[in-house]
């Protein structure tokens, strides 16, 4: 019958995601096994070890597992009657994301036991969402994309409200579910506007057809702003930013990481597929780019000025950064582009793991349910902690771009591009403002170690074992890029062809 | 012969990164442990840019095997290091390559490091092991600088000069305006420097390469126009660095907050670095670009030194003084340059090298006094030499040099710069000798201040004269200067082969 054997061929391409959804199914009846149990063993005030830590590192072991059978299980192959693609570099992607997904629980892992939210909802939570992320990134036409998509944003809505009871948190999942809605239904339109002109949904007929076009239905270019629109919003570029500062700021710690980390390489991956396929010939979409470039740019280095807060200055340098990733794809004609896109959004997602690594790490010794938010608590670290304000000086240079670190040579790569591509006005506004930011990260560094303790003298406990194995990597990758820049060959060739 | 001069100039770019290694292993409770350490590594390091320096002269004459060769490119001598294949994906090697000019700053740069922890021993008291890191990194990235002639790397280095001044200025600094100097000296110099990227990236972009020697061959294909655009956004980050009127304004800011041995580091080595940049780059890469702004530049400068040298006649910080007659001896060095002859180039050189020895010596003698009395005030001094003779003996000598007295260091500079430009434009080097003229004024009247008239005894009771580490700190200063004014082809027949090279290239000679 056709209906099995549509489904025939599937288990053998799809068994890590496979498997990654059943671990999820099994961790779910798991979980609510223990959480019954558990709450009756707190009734009776037995002691429990950490409820979520358990599971965390029970979701970091799955996760290794699934990168496991990613590295074996390397084919390629086209599935669902088309609406499926499997790439090498979509699952060395995929492979990027579960690192990604362990990063984030290692850096979480006594989070929720100290903010009282020990529930083992969290872990499961960011696994589904990165196994919708799964079929987002793996999609091969609009209608796929669309509904792996209002999965993903859905489980990211209630990621961002997790801590209930802070009214921040709350106020911080309710903008992001209503601007997103509204972002998913940009993408609608866009989409319904294209198949309209089109007829289809699928990637390769619709960029087959946008090749041979010369000059494209109007609608198609309508559909293609909107939809790339959308994925600004989805990305935190400006002018569809306003969303970011209110929701990383509000959401819990663990949940910031996870947008600023795995939400934006989706996005980007999704963008790159997007850009190479279907919009490689649609005017519309950059210009769209373009605006959310150079506009990116600009509210990004000025809205970093006045900023007290923690979170908040980390979405908007990371709107910055997003605007430096939106130049590549502006000089999308250079050869240089993609490879700079690439090293940029590494070098990126190592600075904030890092860079978050290290706000993880101060609590307090005694009040453990203080966390930090504000930059003045920052100060004086240098007499405070000095490996955390030596590793803290160079992810902040490394964002700011000062030679020699890694962060400086992707910009580089960046301008490069930018400049190879003849976008000559783009690139010396680029240059400017980043002149512009140093400012603020140099204040920042100034606060670290110039500035007398400005706030009581919190010591802070030493940080938790993976927590410190992720800072020291970020530190390593970052300063050793120096001596061997010739890796980015090497890395290059990894991604797209083993 | 040249696997030994690799060996030894190898050692010399490893050795502050060696001593950082040092540094950071000592105990950090004994101080005097680590000032002694310092000191006998810095000057460990003297040592070895001396016989580099020797070794480099020996090699000036050449015998035919040498020239056969392939690590002679002119006047250069490569140095093989790293692989071949540094940045594969942007094709750039590390190229390492000396020749007479740079041999002459990096002895600079690592003469001055060994003075600046002398006069740091009784300023710092606090952080002394970071201190004493930072300035090994300032030193190790100005020797970088100095070395790599790939203009990627020269910019790198370039740029990163600025952090370690930021974090000393802004650490060890006396006063609280220390934090917005060093910012404004930091965002300043970078924002100039960010033109330079662009032109950098342009260049790499259109010729596919930013090796040095490849570049002063294959620039004509750039059209001409373009070139003159490079020349600017060149000119943007060197200007500010050197610094030029009217790009200086970060200067007097950074020197009067900045400890004493940032001072030094700063006057001495750091404002070298733009002119450098001049030298190495703007001129041998667009030749025709130079000529076309060679107006241009005379107009900043004959400007710049008369300007300078009336702005401090009014000031009353003495560090401040001292700033302005940089950017005023940097004015004369800069027309110097760019009078694109033989002498002029000599004659910057020169007064490169002299005003680096006689403005380092002057912020000694000034942190002398400021470690004394803590202030810098010239209100509250007078009449020095009847109770500190000693150091107004060599104040009064660091001053004549500074005026440019025949016989001392700085004359052989400016000399030669002004017949230099007088070649070029009468008008411009008359002007530019005005402000010297303005110079003398300032200077003899700083002096005469200072030094003569009456004690003011209602500020300061106690007067001590110079110690023992500050009166071996000043000795070789005097030494140089005099042996340099006295004997000045000890510096030009070094670097003489190099300016013949550029003007055989301009095709001034």
């Amino acid at each position: 019958m056709s209906c099995l054997s549509y489904f025939s061929q599937t288990p053998l391409f799809l068994v890590p995601e496979l498997f990654f959804g059943l671990c999820l199914v099994f961790f779910l009846t798991l979980g609510l096994y223990f959480s019954a149990s558990v709450s009756s063993w707190k009734t009776q005030n037995l002691t429990v070890l950490s409820f979520s830590n358990d599971f965390l590192q029970l979701g970091i072991l799955i996760s290794i597992f699934t990168i496991s059978l990613f590295a074996l299980n390397q084919v390629e192959t086209l599935l669902f009657d088309n609406h499926f693609i499997q790439n090498f570099f979509l699952i060395n992607g995929k492979v990027i994301l579960l690192l990604l997904l362990i990063t984030t629980f290692c850096l979480s892992l006594d989070y929720y036991k100290y903010e009282g939210l020990d529930l083992f909802e969290y872990p499961l939570l960011k696994m589904l969402a990165i196994f919708m992320t799964f079929f987002v990134i793996s999609s091969n036409s609009f209608i796929s994309f669309y509904m792996a998509l209002e999965a993903q944003s859905l489980i990211l809505y209630i990621l961002a409200a997790f801590a209930r009871k802070n009214e921040l948190s709350t106020e911080a999942g309710i903008k992001y579910f209503i601007l997103g809605v509204l972002a998913s239904g940009m993408l609608l339109l866009g989409i319904v506007l294209i198949y309209m002109s089109y007829g289809t949904f699928m990637f390769e007929d619709i960029a087959i057809l946008n090749h041979h076009l010369i000059v494209k239905p109007v609608l198609v270019e309508l559909g293609s702003a909107l939809v790339v629109s959308a994925l600004m919003f989805k990305l935190g570029a400006a002018p569809f930013h306003v969303w970011i500062p209110d929701v990383y700021e509000g959401s819990p710690l663990p949940s910031t990481i996870f947008f600023a980390t795995v939400i934006k390489f989706t996005t980007l991956v999704i963008l790159i597929r997007l850009f190479t396929s279907i919009f490689s010939q649609v005017n519309s979409s950059f210009y769209v780019v373009y605006l959310c470039a150079i506009a990116s740019l600009f509210v990004g280095a000025i809205g970093t000025l006045r900023q007290t807060k923690l979170k908040r200055f980390v979405a908007y340098s990371g709107i910055v950064h997003v605007g430096f990733m939106l130049l590549c794809l502006c000089s999308i004609e250079s050869a240089y582009a993609m490879q700079a896109f690439f090293f940029y959004v590494l070098i990126y997602l190592v600075t904030t793991v890092g860079f978050f690594g290290i706000v993880t790490s101060m609590r307090p010794l005694i009040d453990r349910s203080y966390r930090s938010m504000y930059f003045i608590e920052f100060s004086n670290l240098a007499q405070k902690n000095l490996l955390f304000s030596v590793s803290g000086m160079i992810f902040i240079a490394s964002m700011a771009g000062i030679p020699p670190l890694s962060g400086f040579f992707a910009k580089f790569y960046v301008l490069l591009a930018t400049v190879d591509s003849k976008n000559y006005l783009l690139g010396m506004v680029a240059l400017i403002l980043s002149v512009l930011t140093m400012f603020y990260y140099l204040r920042i560094i100034r606060i670290m170690w110039f500035d007398a303790s400005l706030s009581h003298w919190i010591s802070y406990k030493p940080p938790e074992r993976y927590c410190a194995l992720l800072i020291s990597f970020s530190v390593f990758v970052i300063v050793a890029y120096f001596f061997e820049p010739a890796i980015l060959t090497e890395l290059f060739f990894i991604l797209f062809n083993a | 012969m040249t696997n030994t001069f690799s060996f030894l100039f190898t050692l010399l770019l490893l050795s502050p990164v060696i001593s950082i290694i040092i540094i950071s292993a000592m105990p950090e409770k004994d101080n005097t442990l680590v000032w002694n350490v310092a000191l006998t590594l810095s000057s460990f390091i003297f040592f070895l840019s001396s016989v580099v320096w020797l070794a480099f002269s020996y090699t000036n004459d050449v015998s035919s095997e040498f020239l056969n060769d392939n690590l002679f490119q002119g006047t250069f001598l490569l140095i093989p290091l790293f692989s071949q294949d540094w940045d594969s994906f942007l094709n750039i090697k590390p190229f390492i390559a000396v020749d007479g000019i740079s041999i002459l700053l990096i002895e600079l740069t690592t003469f001055l490091i060994p003075v600046c922890f002398l006069t740091s021993v009784s300023a710092i008291k606090s952080k002394i092991k970071e201190y004493v890191i930072f300035f090994f990194m300032i030193e190790m990235l100005c020797l970088y600088t100095f070395t790599f002639v790939d203009l990627f790397l020269f910019f790198v280095f370039f740029e990163s000069v600025l952090i370690p001044m930021f974090v000393v200025v802004g650490i060890w600094g006396s006063r609280s305006r220390k934090i917005r100097a060093a910012y404004q000296f930091f965002l300043y110099t970078l924002l100039g420097s960010v033109f330079m990227f662009m032109g950098l990236l342009y260049i790499r972009a259109t010729l596919g390469t930013t090796n040095y020697f490849v570049l002063l061959n294959i620039m004509p294909i750039i059209d001409e126009q373009t070139q003159l655009l490079l020349w600017l956004s060149f000119f943007c980050a060197f200007a500010v660095k050197v610094p030029m009127i009217p790009f200086h304004l970060w200067l007097p800011e950074a020197h009067v907050e900045a400890p004493t041995a940032g001072s030094v580091i700063l006057a001495g080595i750091l404002l070298k670095l733009g002119t450098y940049g001049f030298l190495r780059f703007s001129v041998p890469l667009f030749p025709v670009s130079s000529f076309f702004f060679m107006p241009f530049i005379f107009l900043l400068c004959s400007i710049g030194s008369i300007y300078a040298s009336l702005t401090t006649l009014r000031q009353v910080d003495l560090k401040k003084i001292i700033a302005y007659s940089s950017v005023a001896h940097m004015s004369v060095v800069m027309v110097g340059l760019f009078a694109l002859t033989p002498q002029g180039i000599h004659g910057s050189l020169s007064l490169m090298l002299g005003h680096g020895i006689v403005s380092s010596a002057l912020f000694l003698c000034v942190g002398v006094l400021y470690d004394r009395y803590h202030t810098r005030i010239i209100k509250y001094y007078g009449g020095l030499m009847q109770v500190m003779p000693n150091f107004s003996l060599f104040f009064l000598f660091f001053t004549l040099a500074n005026i440019g007295f025949p016989g001392l260091c700085n004359f052989v500079g400016e000399f030669l710069c002004f017949l230099g430009a007088f070649e070029r434009n009468a008008l411009a080097s008359f002007l530019c000798l005005m402000g010297t003229l303005g110079g003398v004024g300032y200077s003899m009247w700083l002096a005469n201040r200072l030094v003569f008239g009456e004690l003011r005894g209602k500020y300061i009771s106690t007067f001590t004269d110079l110690s023992l580490i500050e009166y071996v700190m000043f000795v070789p200063f005097i030494f140089l200067t005099l042996i340099i004014g006295l004997y000045p082809s000890i510096i030009t027949d070094t670097a003489d082969p190099a300016i013949f090279d550029l003007c055989v290239k301009l095709k001034v000679i």
